[in-house]
């Protein structure tokens, strides 16, 4: 098994002690090595466009690329997340600006490019759209459907939305984008929790689960998790409406009891509406979902996993549980292994970022692998969330990405799978340092995007469990000859100095300068095949390009 | 061609530097083209915390067309920030020759900005005291507030605090007291908005809208210039009176 760890705070940027929390991360299915993420990041020369992070080597390294709109001095988005286009290559968007909180719905084929986004959808009264999209590879034309769950206010108490468009990649604005209500039960709290989330099949079957708040209290909710699907990508005239009494969709659980506490609650962070689903990319009934309540009066913030193999008709017991457990995210490879990342607060000062990948639909619980174990008292929150209302965790082929926040303290000991600064920072004196590699950057709160492959488990067996209720004959999971597995590797920075940035030093070091940068240890592993891309750019001085009329 | 305050309010980042290669760039993924130079800063003028530390350091230019600077040249840099890797990539906004009192007009446009920016949220403001803060406490919305209210984790959670009336600067208050609210949420939207403490003292700037158009319940602190330390209070005055 193969783990790349990297902070995702380039190079350049140094000198930032921002709080960048709650990450998303979007990977192109059509090229791996091109990936985009979010997160509370500003521009730090401000403007009004926010960055997000680009890579194009599979998440070696990173670059802040300013193109979303709507930035304001020191608030450069409200919630964000992104995804690209099946076979595409176009990156779409969901925010809430800065300068209004209004819901955008943004695209653009050129996600490195300077050009911001294009504006397809701005409307008021929105919160935490959720971004999912794929390409509809058996639809004539090979249209990119893109659904986005959010919290459409307009509609209350009905506000679990979904945004979506069938041909959403070059129409202009709305390009296709329109609302679709969910809830129909009219919720006795007044409206739903603010995280409704899609997932989608190849099939153009979509599940979407949200938390319809049967009561709320100001300070808490009783609530039921519900999912509904549609097994013909929205459409028809009542889309959505597949499964559950009347189309209504199914409680997956019942009467759960989740604390609102817009506050410090868990370890400087805030809780109340923590919710991931995933459908199997090889089996469209195949569904799993986790989502945090406090299961007992007074008792721990616990998150839950649970599995549905009849299309989210019926759901089994609890899987896994995690008390003091936030951000849950799932993913399924394509060989059906089922990934689980989260963050945990433990021994009352520590957060940390764990994944756990199961071939086996957890029933054996796999051993977690801890990414990152780090205080959770420093450095002291600037706002909330701390790390994020949410993370992210997805798969292309059998290589699992992902992204969590955390303290950006180098110190080998925080990431006992080993990780990798683009950031100047001193492991061994555990320091953070400013572009001049000598001055000391106080600790603050990081991006961290990790890719795991080359598994180690033996093929996935047929999945059979007892029938749950009534419920037609379960047939085995039958796993067709192994997909060939896509290893994607980033290649090798190549290291070109010509000529070499020479360090300024602007003020007397505090401790003696030390042979630069990164750890070692646990050394850093090149992931095969080594190979590089295409052409690399070269930084040596090329030759003057001749003198063209002023256009 | 923008006067150097006005592009001294528009960009974040201003430098001097020595341009030493047209057509190149200092960051690989950024491709270079003939209106990108590299630039080695050689003095800072402006700078955002982050990139304090750039003096001395070579970073990319996307120049203005036409292109008018040569290799070998000086110049003060008005830019942004565009993309950030490896190295930096600006985005001139404008250049202007190297000269002694740059720096000086610059903080000077940069002083007049914040004032012209505290003029704005004087102007829209709706009632402006002096005062002194009493301790503060949560603000209980009326239940038909409640029932229409939508919760989201972006909600200013409303406190409130009583101030002890000095001077009314704007608008008309009867009795020598106010009432006030301020967001207590620490969310990002709201976490840079003032927090009143228990004998805070100054300049009051109280609006019924918050920065979206959305009405307050009531007078409310919104944006992080509503609240001015006493010692601005003639600041404040002279400002109104322009």
């Amino acid at each position: 098994m193969k783990i790349s760890i990297v902070n995702m705070i380039p190079k350049s940027l140094s000198g930032e002690s921002n709080q960048d929390s709650e990450p998303n991360l979007a990977v192109n299915p059509n090229n791996p090595l091109q990936i985009a993420a979010t997160a509370f990041t500003p521009n730090p020369t401000g403007g009004t466009l926010a960055p997000i992070f680009i890579s194009s080597d599979g998440g070696a390294t990173w670059a802040l690329n300013a193109i979303v709109p709507g930035a304001t001095a020191g608030f450069p988005t409200g919630d964000i997340t992104t995804k690209f286009g099946g076979t595409s290559n176009v990156l779409y968007g969901g925010i809430l600006r800065a300068d209004t909180l209004h819901l955008n719905v943004l695209r653009t084929n050129n996600y490195a490019g300077s050009a911001a986004m294009t504006v397809l959808v701005d409307r008021a009264s929105e919160d935490q759209p959720w971004v999912q999209a794929t390409t509809a590879t058996a639809v004539a034309g090979t249209p990119d459907r893109v659904y986005i769950g959010h919290n459409d206010f307009n509609t209350s108490p009905n506000t679990a939305t979904v945004e979506q468009s069938l041909n959403a990649a070059a129409a202009p604005a709305p390009a296709g984008f329109g609302p679709i209500t969910l809830e129909t039960t009219s919720p006795g709290g007044g409206q739903d929790g603010p995280s409704i989330r899609p997932t989608i099949h190849s099939s153009g079957r979509i599940y979407i689960a949200w938390i319809d708040w049967t009561t709320f209290t100001g300070t808490s909710t009783t609530a039921n998790i519900v999912v509904r699907r549609d097994d013909n990508w929205g459409t028809g005239g009542t889309p959505y409406s597949a499964i559950g009494t009347g189309g209504k969709g199914v409680n997956v659980a019942s009467g759960v009891t989740i604390p609102w506490q817009n506050a410090h609650f868990l370890g400087q962070e805030r809780v109340g509406s923590h919710l991931s689903i995933v459908v199997d990319p090889n089996n469209s009934s195949r569904v799993f979902i986790a989502w945090a309540d406090t299961p007992v009066v007074s008792g721990p913030y616990t998150i839950h996993v649970r599995q549905s193999i009849d299309g989210g008709v019926t759901w089994g017991a609890d899987l896994r549980t995690v008390a003091n457990g936030i951000n849950p995210a799932l993913a399924i490879d394509s060989v059906g292994n089922i990934g689980f990342l989260y963050q945990t607060l433990t021994g009352g000062n520590t957060w940390e970022t764990h994944i756990e990948i199961s071939n086996n639909s957890f029933a054996t619980p796999p051993t977690p692998i801890v990414l990152a174990k780090v205080p959770s008292n420093t450095p002291v929150a600037t706002f909330l969330p701390y790390l994020g209302d949410y993370i992210y965790l997805t798969a292309i082929g059998e290589t699992f990405y992902g992204v969590f926040s955390a303290n950006n303290t180098p110190n080998s000991a925080n990431f006992p799978n080993g990780v990798t600064y683009l950031r100047n920072a001193n492991f061994t004196t555990q320091q953070l340092l400013n572009v001049d590699n000598a001055t000391p950057v106080n600790v603050s709160i990081d991006p961290f995007f990790f890719s795991i492959q080359e598994l180690t488990f033996p093929p996935i067996r047929p999945i059979i469990t007892p029938p749950i209720g009534i419920q037609p004959p379960i047939k085995p999971v039958i796993v067709s000859p192994p997909i060939k597995p896509v290893i994607i590797g980033p290649p090798i920075k190549p290291v070109i100095v010509s000529p070499p940035i020479r360090p300024v030093i602007v003020s007397p070091p505090v401790h003696p300068i030390e042979p630069p940068i990164h750890p070692i240890e646990p050394p850093i592993r090149a992931i095969a095949p080594i190979k590089t891309i295409g052409p690399v750019q070269p930084v040596e001085p090329v030759e003057p390009i001749e003198p063209q009329k002023p256009k | 061609m923008p006067s150097v305050s006005d592009l001294s309010n528009d960009a974040g980042f201003v430098f001097q530097a020595n341009v030493e290669q047209l057509g190149a760039s200092t960051a690989r993924g950024f491709t270079p083209s003939e209106e990108t130079a590299v630039v080695l800063i050689t003095r800072i003028v402006k700078s955002p915390a982050a990139l304090a530390g750039y003096q001395g350091q070579r970073i990319t230019v996307e120049l203005q067309p036409p292109v008018s600077l040569q290799a070998g040249q000086s110049a003060v840099f008005f830019t942004h920030g565009i993309h950030y890797g490896e190295s930096v990539v600006v985005r001139e906004l404008g250049n202007a020759p190297p000269e002694a009192t740059m720096d000086a007009q610059v903080s000077s446009a940069t002083q007049a900005y914040r004032d012209t920016a505290l003029t704005q949220r004087m102007a829209q403001a709706d009632l402006i005291l002096t005062g002194v803060a009493s301790a503060s406490a949560q603000y209980i919305e009326t239940t038909a507030a409640l029932a229409g209210r939508r919760v989201s984790e972006h909600d200013p959670q409303w406190w409130q605090s009583v101030i002890t009336i000095g001077s009314v600067e704007k608008g008309s208050h009867v009795g020598g007291t106010k009432s006030i609210l301020f967001p207590h949420s620490t969310d990002i939207a709201w976490y840079s908005s003032p927090k009143v403490k228990e004998g805070d003292r100054g300049v009051w700037l109280l609006h019924l809208r918050d920065l979206r158009g959305r009405a307050t319940p009531s007078h409310a602190l919104i944006h992080p210039l509503d609240f001015q330390p006493f010692d601005q209070v003639e600041h404040v005055r002279s400002l109104m009176k322009k």
